[in-house]
């Protein structure tokens, strides 16, 4: 019932849309206004004068000569991919592993210690942290963006919290979204499958006024169940509905305003064991939770000369997580609040700085059930930054970076994130770079405050997991050495190593024989290599590869995580245009088996066609892990552990229409 | 907003990380801009006739049912045509042109996507015809195929007019310039508007080969054994 209902309410949602922008695009009519005024209009003598790219903009280094272990998905990757989650999309990233351990359920990590809810990765969507500290990670499942309106999406593994902040242990997934300017028209998408069971969205962009443009967008989807196994039948089918806009503005005097908000509700099919510690009667709750939230973000920049610019942004973000069970609900609500300012410019020749000061004030309340307590039920947390870092040009060729972030929560107080990096670039052809940085993971509330029973599936057995005020921060020491070359053209390599070096990781230890408490009893070292090869055959044929090694040595606590992650993975995606409209697109992505959950070792093929018969129409058809019927992919765990889902084989057909 | 890809610097913004494809992605928005000014410069001979046909001059004459065919096709009266040859990189580039009237010709736009060279597709059905640097290899028939119909011709490609193409599009100092050969101009028919001529990098007047010439060694040949006649040599903006 509860998930009929709100299938219908997603699809109102954007048939509303729809009404609205057939109003638009009605009242704006084909009249051509002064405003409409573009690049095809201008006199021949200013078209002469456009510039491919202005030299004054590319302050920075590009990608190539990044002293960091760096990974793009363009919107080509994107469109290219067939993929439709986020999640899913970070499959294209060598050094990230991505495994679904049911319909809902993404472990998405970053050179090892994959769990469901990665603590050691930030991602954050223009700026906006999608980093539960409640929790410490990522709810995957009702993370959503309009998949079009991405622009890219940068990947760092490794540490990155001197710019970044803490928790940035293992890497950082920067997705930026479209500047309006670049949205302006129609775009109606939708399509249907298997797995994927449907999906439709809808985008309109605009112009306020000469220098203003907004974009308004809806969406819907709804994946299928997978071939679920555990303690009872149940789905892990879920559909999400999210609307948003953004506004760009950008003025004469090199000042640019971006206002954006987004809302989704999201309805996931979930399965939980519930048990009090004194029966261990064991009941099985089998729920639709409902996701929802919603963020309005403000930015504000200013250009003061070529070589300086400030910056300021502010945003609000409020979650709810609501699980009806039998006899009461458990409900989590999150708000935060969040400022960062940042300056950069340069005081002497050869030395280029950049600062910045945050603030993040974050409240949590919870509704709490005997199996999940937080104790308090409602906290809020503040957390201060800054931090500096000077980029120095020792040598033309040779730049070295020095910086450190300073942070001061209410948890472990205060914190230091240094990073030392060096890059050389003899020609534009070969980067070298090494870093040695420093991170923290903070404990998150979990940790602090929250009280967990669960259950040893094989005996029955209830055990609890209790909060320890006294949890300290997880902390890593990496040091990495990278190089990229390009000997021609058409072919790129970048290959990037690392050694870590963890301390006082989390782990759970023994208090009595039915509780564990959190504490910091894990330590260890983790390295690896991480390679991508870029080959364009020719001009309609291009062939991406990606292959990644780690290995891990882990002591103290469960020593058995060091087995969560594949040591070998390997991918082959290819870009064909057989025709100039029809693309025929195809990824091969290998997993080695993961010990710790019994997982065997597993190739997935994705294959697309897509043809374009007009510029504004796109057609598409995808077949999705086409080799095997049903694979697992992850194991859940301990927290989840009352079943899992197996991936099974899926087709959809698209449809993209741009008006 | 804050992209991580400036990491060596500081959290940049947006625009400051310009991958090789945005920038080509720019580079033909600008492109397509230019090809639209190049319908507006250029005057067709059978504009003139009013009938919109074909000129009696295309090198293979077609049956009059099919001309008829052609009649209704891209070549209508009301209508002018771009046609693209080989991989078309514009993208989204026409999007706002595209099946629009032109006001100052008071015709509506027609983008024909011809798809990689293939001799048996009729590319004459066009009035500009962009050959993608994808076709570089088939330049002298796809040429050979449009020799005297009344087609713009238009590239990117170094080299594109000594092979006998009429306008290329070139790169100077991050801007889009274009250098003319006036001969096979001439010879379709065509004329081309002063402000094109007087602002092109080059404009030269290569005498043509015979076709016995044309079929055999590469292009630098021509100016081996022919004398290349600058008419004008203008410096970049």
């Amino acid at each position: 019932m509860t998930r009929f209902n709100r299938v219908k309410g997603g699809r109102q949602v954007l048939l509303f849309l729809i009404a609205v922008l057939i109003v638009e695009s009605e009242s704006n009519g084909n009249v051509p206004s002064e405003e409409d005024i573009s690049m095809f209009a201008l006199p021949l003598e200013q078209v002469m004068d456009i510039e491919v790219i202005s030299a004054s903009r590319t302050q920075g280094q590009d990608v190539f000569s990044s002293p960091a272990a760096i990974y793009v998905i363009t919107q080509e990757d994107i469109r290219r991919s067939g993929h439709r989650s986020l999640a899913e999309l970070l499959r294209m990233v060598p050094g990230l592993y991505v495994a679904r351990s049911d319909g809902n359920k993404w472990n998405v990590s970053s050179r090892g210690i994959t769990e469901r809810f990665y603590r050691m990765m930030l991602v954050q969507i223009d700026g906006r942290t999608a980093y539960s500290p409640m929790f410490a990670g990522v709810t995957w499942e009702s993370f959503d963006v309009m998949l079009e309106d991405i622009e890219r999406i940068e990947i760092i593994r490794g540490p990155g919290a001197t710019l970044w902040g803490a928790n940035a242990v293992n890497g950082i997934v920067n997705i930026i979204t479209k500047n309006a300017r670049n949205t302006q028209g129609g775009l109606l998408s939708g399509g249907a499958g298997t797995e994927e069971r449907g999906f439709g969205a809808i985008r309109y962009g605009g112009k306020l006024d000469q220098n203003t443009f907004y974009r308004v967008y809806g969406k819907y989807s709804e994946q299928d169940k997978t071939a679920t196994y555990g303690v009872a039948p149940w789905t892990d089918d879920r559909g999400i509905g999210q609307t948003g806009f953004r506004i760009d503005r950008k003025m004469e005097d090199d000042q640019t305003f971006t206002l954006q908000g987004d809302f989704y509700d999201a309805r996931i099919s979930d399965l939980s064991l519930s048990a009090d510690v004194a029966g261990g009667d064991n009941p099985i709750e089998i729920y639709d939770s409902t996701n929802r939230g919603w963020n309005i973000s403000g930015h504000w920049k200013k250009q003061l000369s070529d070589t300086s610019g400030v910056q300021f942004q502010i945003y609000y973000d409020r979650t709810q997580k609501h699980v009806p069970l039998s006899v009461s609900y458990w409900q989590e609500n999150n708000g935060i609040l969040d400022y960062d300012f940042q300056h950069d410019f340069c005081l002497v020749d050869g030395h280029k700085f950049v600062w910045g000061v945050g603030y993040r004030r974050h409240d949590m309340k919870t509704h709490n059930v005997e199996k999940l307590t937080y104790l308090p039920d409602n906290t809020t947390l503040h957390t201060y930054s800054g931090f500096i870092q000077d980029t120095i040009e020792v040598l033309p060729d040779l730049n070295v970076i020095l910086g450190t972030k300073l942070e001061l929560n209410d948890h472990t107080g205060f914190e230091y994130q240094p990073n030392a990096r060096i890059i050389w670039t003899p020609n534009e052809n070969h980067a070298v770079w090494s870093s040695i940085s420093r991170a923290v993971r903070v404990p998150s509330l979990a940790n602090y405050n929250g009280n967990f029973i669960l259950t040893v599936l094989d005996t029955n057995m209830p055990y609890r997991i209790i909060n320890n005020t006294r949890m300290q921060s997880e902390k890593i020491l990496a040091y990495e050495l990278g190089y990229r070359i390009r000997p021609a053209d058409a072919f790129s390599l970048d290959i990037a190593t690392f050694y870590h070096e963890y301390e006082d990781l989390e782990s759970a230890s023994q208090v009595d024989p039915v509780t564990l408490q959190w504490d910091n009893d894990q330590h260890g070292h983790a390295h690896g290599v991480e390679v991508a090869a870029n080959w364009q055959l020719s001009t309609s044929w291009k062939l991406l590869t990606g292959y990644t090694w780690l290995k891990m040595d882990l002591s103290g606590g469960d020593e058995s995580v060091e087995d969560n992650t594949p040591e070998h993975q390997f991918q082959v995606r290819s870009y064909l245009d057989i025709t100039a409209n029809l693309e025929l697109n195809s990824a091969l992505y290998f997993y080695d088996n993961v010990p710790a959950g019994g997982i065997s070792d597993y190739t997935r093929l994705d294959v697309g066609l897509t043809w374009r018969p007009t510029n504004r129409l796109e057609l598409s058809l995808w077949g999705q892990n086409l080799l095997d019927s049903q694979h697992p992919e992850y194991t859940p765990d301990i927290f989840f552990a009352g079943g899992g889902g197996e991936i099974q084989k899926g087709l959809y057909g698209a449809v993209k229409l741009l008006f | 907003m804050l992209s991580a890809g400036e990491l060596p610097i500081g959290r940049a913004q947006e625009n400051n990380t310009a991958t090789p494809e945005q920038r080509q992605a720019m580079e033909y928005e600008i492109k397509a801009v230019y090809l639209y000014n190049f319908l507006q410069f250029a005057a067709w001979p059978e504009a003139e006739k009013d009938t919109g046909t074909k000129p009696d001059a295309a090198q293979n004459p077609a049956p009059d049912s099919e001309k008829k065919e052609k009649d209704t096709d891209a070549l209508k009266k009301n209508t002018i045509c771009i046609g693209i040859l080989g991989q078309d990189l514009f993208g989204e580039s026409f999007n706002e042109v595209e099946e629009k009237v032109i006001p100052s010709l008071k015709k509506k736009l027609v983008i024909k996507r011809f798809g990689p060279y293939d001799s048996k597709v009729d590319i004459t059905r066009c009035h500009l015809l962009f050959i993608s640097s994808s076709e570089e290899k088939n330049l002298k028939p796809i040429l050979a195929q449009v020799k005297d119909a009344p087609i713009l011709t238009v590239a990117d490609t170094a080299g594109f007019i000594e092979t006998g193409g009429m306008i290329n599009l070139i790169m100077k100092k991050n801007k889009v310039r274009w250098e003319i050969n006036l001969t096979p101009v001439r010879r379709a028919g065509l004329r081309l508007d002063s402000q094109l001529i007087r602002n092109a990098v080059r404009v030269v007047e290569i005498p043509e080969l015979s076709d016995k010439e044309t079929s055999q060694g590469p292009a630098h040949h021509y100016s081996k054994d022919n004398r290349v006649t600058v008419v004008s040599v203008r410096g970049g903006p």
